[in-house]
């Protein structure tokens, strides 16, 4: 059985077992959060859900965290990657990934064919998770980079 | 068992609708179970409801419902594919707002402008309504009646509509939503050809060596065939494309030579072309002594305003569609003044683009397709822009034959199906008939059976008109079907609003959602739509396709076509026309229209045991014959032989459709040329049969300045169009929630230095400002559109932003089609 992917954290949190030794679950940094992202997760600990929106880097939820368990230096190893659902695989035109892309990362280039598929720069991508809630058939998700280099 | 193809893609779209709705299948869901009926899915041809393209689209029905849809990999348009819209087709009838039954405006249990909208039956509001109709009848005749239709009714409920405004109510104030849309086209047509619609075809896309993008954002508005066009320029050897707008759109991302140019200034680059290919010596001299005659068009032509508006009052020739004589000669002395620094003055585009452009026609090496849709014909010299593009094509003989093409593309489904060739227009009848030509009603009068003088010989009230009589109170019953007009229409705070709400005006409104028109309107009446309906759409390369009724309509709802043909049973001929009329034809005394113009022998011709077995067919029950059969082929009757040639009825449920004239059997794909068109006989090679002497017209029209330019104190220029996520004023796609997270609402895209000169940051809300309107959004500086400095661009498709506020009810003088891109905005902070 294959492990769930484990859950994405706040910009700035501290390794994952020093994350859940010093936080509190008080809800402060989810409450600091102006795209309203940071959620409850499993056991009371905040976890990013990219259905929401995506996160601007404020930095306001490590603000607000009064134990310090965001105070690392801000590092978001993720990025973007689309599944098997993807309408461009299915002949259909739809750019809706890359036209949240702040970044520029997600690149439909114009293909033999006529149609063409998301491109990601992964040098670019920010792991934002912009693109993942608008996508119409849920197809974009944002794992962490080094999960994504396990799997491949 | 084998396995077609086809199975095979069915299976796929289960499979993919399945993963879609996050539901899991078994990996092997067996092809027979895609294909029966019974406890899966029944597939079955189907046309996509949107644009003008005309995908095909598989339409899969389970249990009374649309489940899925899916590229019809058999149609030849889009060969499988579609784009974000049409892969959510299937949820387009099943918004939780649906109307169900009529709604009347009431106060005390009666009808009362002012009142609350209120359930009625369908009995009560057709009572009302006819009442209202006859009264306005009476008190003022029929001028002070009228209708406005769409393209996007299917061809038999546009020609209903027709007989029942034309012929029934003799009023030609019906006009259609394509008159926003495509109206600069048609006359474009009728001046350079004397016929409407584009001789090439979408094969055109498959073999020209260059396109041409006039004024088209065909990667937003048009992917399927921009996906066409980008396999050949991926594909063949030095394919070139130019990309010419006022704005940089997602089309430039293909462009070898992208070009920006200022508003209006079309009309200056395309005269410099005809130049340059005059002063090389690139005119196909053979073709163009064989083919073509030349006409200057009279100028200082106006803009379509109301008559006291000063801009029109200061017109020398207002409306004037008039020509003086020209030769070839002549054309290239009047031309001459289009050189290179001239246009490039005009229009800011540097002299080294445009000489590359112009190259690109005057190679006769080279195969030309030139495309073009809103940019060209939603402009105040739009007919003028439509011919000029044709005299480069005309001069340089590259037409008519594959790969050589200047092609108008089609904004909806329907335009050239309904709109045009059935004739919904003010001034139009069937096949490219015309309500001032004595002869043309003839024809008309006598397969309608109808008496002599029964059609009006004067052009009705076209769209932009009909707001302002119901403002000045001259049309005061009025009927809109199939179209968002309160929030598609410009000008709507000065002209639309107040001439639905005008005391004097009775207005009906029939659509299947509460749109911005509908909750403008006195009565709604819920309709059926899309596959709630037996249907025929005509798209724009002149292919005629059907597809047959799937669902039922949800509660009482009803079709455009029922509605017409019902409500015709309310009057009696002796109510709507004069006893002498009715004495030319005294059998038709006592009867009522509905008798007179469906139960007419042909109409009703067909029995209702000639429907589809296992398929509804809700019209033909209600009313006891094959209606769509009985109406298309007395429609039929209009364009065999005359060029307009459609195939039979049955012919069209069985094929992916059929581009016109359809002869023997043979659809034909260029008109104009022997070996391809059965209308140009052996040995005359090229012939433009649509004018008297076989000859195209080269039009000489100058560059004349737009109705309304920036100034001080409005100081940029607005264009409003769409986005490929939605589709028109969004009354469907808005109802899609993929589609509708997908693009959520619009915004104004600006450049980055307009926004930070008025300190603005991305993002931030701002108010824009016309002389007419204001209208609050979001600033966004980057995106799929960058317009440059002095331009912002604003989709009109959120009902929440009603873009129309802003715009100026300026139109083409010749088409009367609004300009809608181009008018003084100013941006504030909100």
């Amino acid at each position: 059985m294959r492990r769930a992917p484990a859950a994405i954290r706040p910009p700035g949190a501290l390794s994952e077992p020093d994350f859940l030794s010093v936080c509190d679950r008080c809800g402060d940094c989810s409450r600091a959060c102006p795209e309203g992202i940071v959620a409850r997760g499993d056991g009371g600990f905040p976890m990013i859900d990219f259905k929401a929106g995506g996160c601007t880097f404020c930095g306001l939820c490590a603000k607000a965290c009064k134990p310090g368990a965001l105070a690392a230096k801000p590092s978001w190893p993720l990025k973007a990657s689309f599944g098997e659902r993807c309408l461009s695989a299915q002949g259909v035109v739809c750019r809706v990934c890359g036209e949240r892309c702040e970044a520029g990362a997600i690149r439909f280039r114009p293909m033999p064919g006529g149609f063409s598929r998301p491109e990601l720069t992964a040098e670019a991508c920010t792991g934002c998770g912009a693109c993942v809630a608008p996508c119409p058939v849920a197809a974009v998700t944002v794992t962490p980079r080094t999960e994504m280099a396990a799997c491949a | 068992m084998s396995v077609t193809r086809r199975d095979f893609i069915k299976t796929n779209a289960i499979m993919a609708t399945a993963a879609a709705a996050g539901i899991t299948l078994p990996a092997r869901l067996h092809e027979a179970e895609a294909a029966a009926p019974a406890g899966g899915i029944r597939w079955d041809k189907g046309v996509c409801r949107f644009c003008g393209t005309g995908c095909g689209v598989l339409v899969g029905v389970k249990d009374g419902r649309v489940v899925a849809t899916q590229g019809d990999p058999d149609a030849p348009v889009n060969k499988g594919l579609n784009c974000i819209k049409g892969y959510f087709l299937s949820k387009i009838m099943y918004g939780q707002d649906r109307l169900t039954q009529p709604l009347l405006r009431k106060k005390g249990g009666v009808y009362d402008k002012n009142g609350d909208f209120t359930p009625v039956s369908w009995d009560e509001a057709f009572d009302v309504m006819a009442t209202k109709f006859k009264e306005a009848l009476k008190k003022k005749g029929p001028t002070s009646v009228g209708m406005f239709g769409s393209g996007q009714w299917t061809i038999w409920e546009g020609y209903a509509a027709a007989k029942f405004m034309k012929a029934g109510l003799r009023s030609n104030n019906l006009d259609p939503n394509a008159r926003h849309c495509m109206a600069s086209a048609v006359v474009g047509f009728m001046r350079t050809f004397g016929i409407d619609e584009p001789m090439g075809c979408y094969d055109d896309l498959e073999h020209a060596d260059a396109f041409v993008l006039w004024g088209a954002n065909m990667s937003e508005m048009h992917p399927i065939l921009w996906s066409r066009l980008t396999d050949r320029r991926l594909t063949h050897e030095g394919c070139q494309v130019a990309v010419l707008s006022t704005y940089e759109h997602r089309s430039f991302e293909l462009a070898d030579l992208p070009i920006i140019f200022s508003p209006q200034s079309d009309l200056a680059i395309v005269n410099f072309i005809a130049n340059y290919i005059i002063q090389n010596n690139a005119v196909n001299q053979d073709f163009v002594s064989k083919h073509v005659g030349f006409k200057k068009a009279i100028t200082d032509i106006g803009y379509g305003l109301r008559p006291d508006h000063p801009t029109q009052k200061a017109a020398k020739n207002p409306d004037s569609g008039e020509f003086e004589p020209l030769d070839f000669e002549g054309f290239k002395a009047w031309v001459s003044e289009y050189t290179v620094e001239k246009a490039s003055q005009i229009s800011g585009v540097p002299a080294d683009k445009l000489i590359a452009l112009a190259k690109i026609y005057a190679d006769p090496k080279k195969k030309v397709m030139s495309l073009w849709t809103m940019g060209v014909n939603q402009h105040t010299r739009g007919s003028w822009m439509n011919s000029n593009i044709y005299n480069i094509h005309l001069l340089t003989g590259k037409i008519s034959e594959p790969g050589n093409s200047p092609f108008s593309l089609t904004g909806q489904p329907s335009a050239c199906g309904t709109a045009r060739e059935v004739g919904t227009f003010a001034h139009r009848l069937p096949s490219d008939m015309v309500v001032t030509n004595p002869k043309h009603r003839e024809i008309t009068e006598k397969i309608w059976q109808l008496p002599e003088g029964t059609i009006p010989d004067k052009p009705g009230f076209h769209a932009v008109l009909q707001h302002r009589m119901l403002k000045d109170g001259k049309l005061n019953a009025y009927w809109v079907q199939c179209t968002n007009n309160m929030q598609a229409a410009p000008n709507m705070n000065e002209e639309g609003y107040p001439g639905y709400r005008n005391p004097e005006n009775f207005i009906v409104v029939s659509d299947p959602y509460p749109t911005i028109t509908a909750l403008a309107a006195d009565l709604i009446l819920p309709t059926a739509m899309w596959m709630e309906k037996e249907g025929a759409y005509g798209n724009a390369e002149r292919r005629t396709q059907f597809w047959r009724q799937q669902v039922k309509a949800p509660g009482e709802a009803r079709s455009d076509l029922w509605q017409v043909m019902e409500f015709s049973k309310r009057f009696k001929v002796e109510e709507v026309w004069p006893e002498e009329l009715i004495a030319k034809k005294p059998e038709l005394k006592g009867k009522t229209l509905f008798e007179i113009l469906y139960a007419n022998g042909q109409v009703n011709k067909f029995p209702t045991t000639e429907t589809q077995k296992g398929f509804e067919n809700d019209e033909s029950t209600a009313f006891g014959f094959y209606v769509q059969k009985g109406l298309f082929e007395e429609y039929g009757q209009f364009n065999r032989g005359h060029a307009h040639d459609l195939a039979s009825f049955d012919t069209y449920h069985q094929a992916r459709g059929l581009r016109w004239p359809v002869i023997d059997g043979k659809e034909t794909l260029w008109r104009f040329r022997e070996g391809y068109d059965p209308y140009v006989k052996a040995g005359e090679g090229v012939k433009f049969y649509g004018k008297p002497d076989g000859k195209a017209l080269i039009i000489a029209a100058p560059y004349e300045p737009p109705a309304e330019s920036p100034d001080k104190e409005y100081d940029m220029w607005l264009v409003t169009g769409r986005v490929l996520e939605h589709w028109h004023s969004g009354s469907m796609t808005r109802r899609v929630p993929e589609l509708h997270k997908a693009y959520p609402s619009a915004q104004v895209f600006m450049h980055p230095e307009d926004a930070k000169a008025r300190g603005l940051r991305r993002g931030q809300e701002v108010k824009l400002q016309t002389r007419r309107g204001e209208v609050v959004t979001r600033v966004e500086t980057s995106g799929r559109n960058k317009p440059p400095q002095g331009v912002v661009y604003m989709p009109w498709f959120d009902e929440g932003q009603l873009t129309n506020k802003l715009t100026l009810d300026a139109t083409c003088p010749l088409s009367k089609e609004t300009d809608f891109k181009k008018c003084a905005v100013r941006v504030v902070k909100a």
